[in-house]
């Protein structure tokens, strides 16, 4: 009895093993790399253009109206982007829509981020520095303390290990007096001081406010922003910029995009969908990308299957957008396939990269795969014990490899 | 019994030393960082015996093949306290030690 059960007991080992790699196996051998392309758009001839890396150093650079380009003539269409390559080239046009370019007014006017789904959330410590936002010095100051903020604000000394009780007590009191209610919720900062200056940090409290904690001189300052309490906030990146217009972005549980905006905290939303509503934004599956440049602002949204880009003028106002699609992964031959030999797929990732065990079952295609491999093991290996059959019928394939493998013993 | 003694005396230790250091959200971190460091050592620990109780050399590549899969489940962490839900891992650990009665049930028969 023992024995079988031991037996059993590898049958599932070997199973759970060969649902986690002759999927991934099964995908590299037969699934061709599709070249997607990659979006652009030329504020020159006012028209999306791309390229698309075939393997091999071969790139194809054209536009969505069906023109080629050579790499240079592709690189003269997007001065914003290859302003360096093109003063070096003296090929830098003196100005667009009335804007003088130069390397250093493109730099100072350009800023650009990104949302892609391992930044949401990511496993991270609760523990947080606060910079001196008016320093001396001519660079940030990594500061001797660190703080936790959860129930209260706790300075902590890191070399000791003990809270700091007067600071952390004007910081509470500061907190206090601007209205903060503990709990705090999301603390979101940017926790580098590889950055022109500080901004502090953006927390929410029990209420749903947002405030702005920051260091002036070694005193607390916190200002309740009076951002909507009702927006659904999911995750605040902050990222300060020489640029000065927004602290950072906000991203609510609804896909929304939201510019914390220097002009009293305003929320400015972003687009994340043009006239039409399709291939919606969904942060959980799709990278977002936002780009300002000196002329214009451009969206990009990449997911499986298409990439998506909206261009707004400076005060948000509509120009244009463009789709490009592809063939998703779900919907190519290879993939089907795999639904109907494999009945099921293990995989350790979830899309924010945490670790899990996670299965994924092919329902209904994944029945031709158990189907053969219990005809098989019925027409070649007869004389095994039932429960045998039910292992295979339960996991198809990789039961059916177990059940061969290990011979059962009497 | 004597690895479960070990495993549990290693983690106490390691969270002594490091909560004399650390504030209380660091610690936590490194447990749960190292816990599945630790679930992948037993599980080191359950198959190499399994693999080298077992009589035949053809049975023991496959299960060495099984092993390195499995073992691999453990490390595939790349930061801290990446493991959001453990008790599918703790679980394979568990039904481990029970592999070892079949490689013992073929050696005893004699297998070749």
């Amino acid at each position: 009895m023992l024995n079988k059960l031991s037996r059993y007991t590898i049958i599932l080992l070997i199973v759970i093993v060969s649902a986690l790699y002759l999927p991934d196996f099964y995908s590299v051998l037969f699934d061709k790399k599709v070249d997607t392309p990659r979006l652009d758009y030329s504020a020159v001839i006012n028209e999306f253009v791309y390229h698309n890396y075939h393997g091999m150093g071969q790139i194809e650079f054209g536009d969505v109206a069906g023109n080629t380009y050579s790499e240079r003539e592709y690189f003269q269409l997007l001065p914003f982007s290859y302003y360096a390559t093109l003063e070096k080239w003296q090929q830098l046009p003196a100005e667009i829509e009335g804007f003088e370019l130069s390397s250093k007014s493109i730099r100072k006017n350009s800023q650009y981020f990104s949302i892609k789904t391992k930044d949401i959330d990511p496993p991270s410590v609760p523990i947080y520095i606060l910079f001196e936002s008016e320093s001396e010095y001519a660079q940030l100051r990594v500061p001797e303390d660190v703080f936790r903020l959860e129930n209260t604000i706790e300075f902590i000394d890191p070399i000791t290990n003990t809270v700091i009780e007067e600071k952390s007590d004007r910081f509470r009191q500061a907190m206090l007096d601007a209205g903060f209610a503990f709990p705090a919720n999301i603390v979101a900062g940017n926790p580098t001081n590889r950055k022109p200056f500080d901004e502090g940090y953006f927390i929410t409290d029990a209420n749903g406010e947002v405030f702005q904690l920051k260091m002036v001189k070694g005193e607390p300052q916190c200002i309740k922003t009076g951002i909507d309490p009702e927006l659904d906030i999911r995750q605040i990146f902050v990222s300060e910029n020489l640029r000065k217009e927004f602290y950072g972005w906000i991203l609510t549980h609804d896909n929304e995009i939201y510019l914390i905006l220097y002009d009293q905290y305003k929320l400015r939303q972003v687009p994340t969908n043009g006239k039409n509503d399709n291939y919606a934004y969904n942060a959980d599956e799709m990278t977002f990308r936002f780009y300002t440049y000196p002329v214009n602002r451009h969206v990009r949204i990449d997911g499986d299957g298409f990439t998506k880009m909206i261009v707004v003028g400076n005060d948000f106002e509509y120009i244009d957008e463009h789709v490009e699609t592809w063939t998703p992964y779900d919907k190519r031959t290879a993939s089907i396939i795999k639904q109907f030999i494999f009945s099921f797929e293990l995989s350790t990732y979830t899309p924010e990269k945490y670790v899990k065990l996670q299965a994924e079952y092919f329902w209904p295609r994944n029945l031709l795969g158990i189907g053969l491999s219990l005809l098989a093991l019925l027409l070649f290996s007869r004389k095994r014990p039932w429960f045998d059959y039910v292992i295979v019928l339960l996991t198809g394939v990789y039961g059916l490899i177990a059940v061969l493998l290990i011979m059962h013993e009497e | 019994m004597f690895l479960l003694a070990e495993i549990i005396f290693l983690f106490l230790g390691l969270w002594l030393v490091v909560s004399i250091n650390y504030p209380a959200e660091v610690v936590q971190k490194v447990l749960m960082s190292t816990l599945p460091w630790f679930l992948g050592g037993s599980a080191v620990y359950f198959l190499t015996s399994f693999i080298i109780l077992e009589p035949s050399w053809t049975y023991r590549i496959i299960y060495g093949i099984v092993t390195y899969g499995l073992v691999d489940l453990y490390f595939r962490a790349s930061t801290y306290d990446q493991y959001k839900t453990l008790w599918a891992f703790i679980l394979i650990v568990a039904v481990m030690p029970l592999t070892i009665l079949f490689s013992g049930h073929r050696f005893r028969r004699g297998i070749k």
